[in-house]
């Protein structure tokens, strides 16, 4: 199993990243990686969804359950990614004082062995893997700050004017 | 929310274990016709249980979020019939040698837009006693189980 973790701070309040995590039209309006999404079931504390996402290139069809508790969100896929045995995780959320917050995305993951790929060569494609997974959370969290960024310099500007 | 509690003559582990196994379900509960596991890591649980009621046999599409001796938290995207919304969880907590477990629900009823206020507040009473009815007795059968012998 590998264990990933992503963490940013951001000058954006706890609650707004909070619920942007949870709405899933809000997150694939920031994540454009999300093409498509059905919501089965969502009572604000829990979520059933599926979802198309585009990753290198190809269409992953994924079904998510999520779990919202205080700043959470933890999640896991019955029907994980296609090249992915298992995938499951955690959007952890802490104030860092006046309407800043540190996101943390943690990932638990185990890739599939493809036929006749050998240890080595399995070995290899779990290091890209691993590598090209940690730059793609690191580019959803610079998505956020970026998405919330011209916002609250727009309110700023207003106030001033 | 209903919420009711027993405290079982065990250890937290073996307490915890009772209830996270989905197998262990048909074989404490008389009313548990079939448990199909759709999904189980340990941690995360997709299930259909089929439980019999006075009306014929309800399978329910059940997830459940499990945190080792903590928690085990759930929901029911597919609840039981007459029911637009089912939720909750199971805590833990160790007293030395005894284990409290507490099992809290929220739900919300499936009825028709017409019905008057005092016939939502009967149905939702009549479903509170009867929920809060099966959760007693569950628990009750989960701590013989894991008592026998003592």
């Amino acid at each position: 199993m590998t264990v990933l973790q992503v963490q940013k701070a951001m000058d954006v309040p706890i609650k707004t990243l909070c619920d942007a995590l949870w709405n899933i039209q809000q997150l694939q309006r920031i994540w454009e990686p999300i093409t498509q999404f059905s919501v089965e079931y969502d009572d604000g504390i829990h979520q059933e969804c599926t979802m198309q996402v585009e990753r290198n290139a190809q269409i992953e069809k994924i079904r998510i359950i999520r779990f919202r508790c205080d700043w959470e969100i933890l999640f896991f896929n019955p029907d994980p990614p296609p090249m992915m045995r298992f995938h499951h995780g955690v959007w952890r959320l802490q104030p860092l004082g006046t309407g800043c917050s540190l996101v943390v995305a943690e990932r638990e993951y185990e890739l599939l062995l493809l036929p006749e790929e050998s240890i080595e060569e399995f070995g290899l494609r779990q290091e890209q893997f691993q590598l090209s997974f940690r730059k793609r959370l690191s580019l959803m969290l610079a998505r956020f700050e970026a998405y919330y960024a011209p916002a609250q310099e727009a309110v700023h500007v207003t106030t001033v004017a | 929310m209903i919420s009711e509690s027993v405290v079982i003559d065990r250890l937290i582990d073996p307490v915890f274990a009772a209830f996270a196994e989905l197998e262990n379900w048909p074989i404490v509960l008389p009313d548990v016709l079939g448990v199909e596991t759709l999904y189980d890591s340990g941690r995360h649980q997709e299930f259909l249980m089929t439980v019999e009621r006075p009306n014929g046999a309800e399978t329910i599409r059940g997830i459940r979020f499990c945190k080792t001796n903590e928690r085990i938290e759930l929901f029911q995207p597919q609840p039981p019939p007459g029911f637009r919304r089912m939720s909750g969880k199971w805590t833990f907590e160790s007293n030395r040698r005894s284990t409290t477990v507490t099992a809290d629900r929220s739900f919300e009823l499936d009825l028709p837009p017409s019905i008057s206020s005092e016939q939502k507040t009967n149905a939702y009473d009549t479903a509170r006693q009867k929920l809060s009815g099966y959760l007693r007795k569950n628990l009750e059968l989960f701590r013989a189980s894991l008592e026998i012998g003592t």
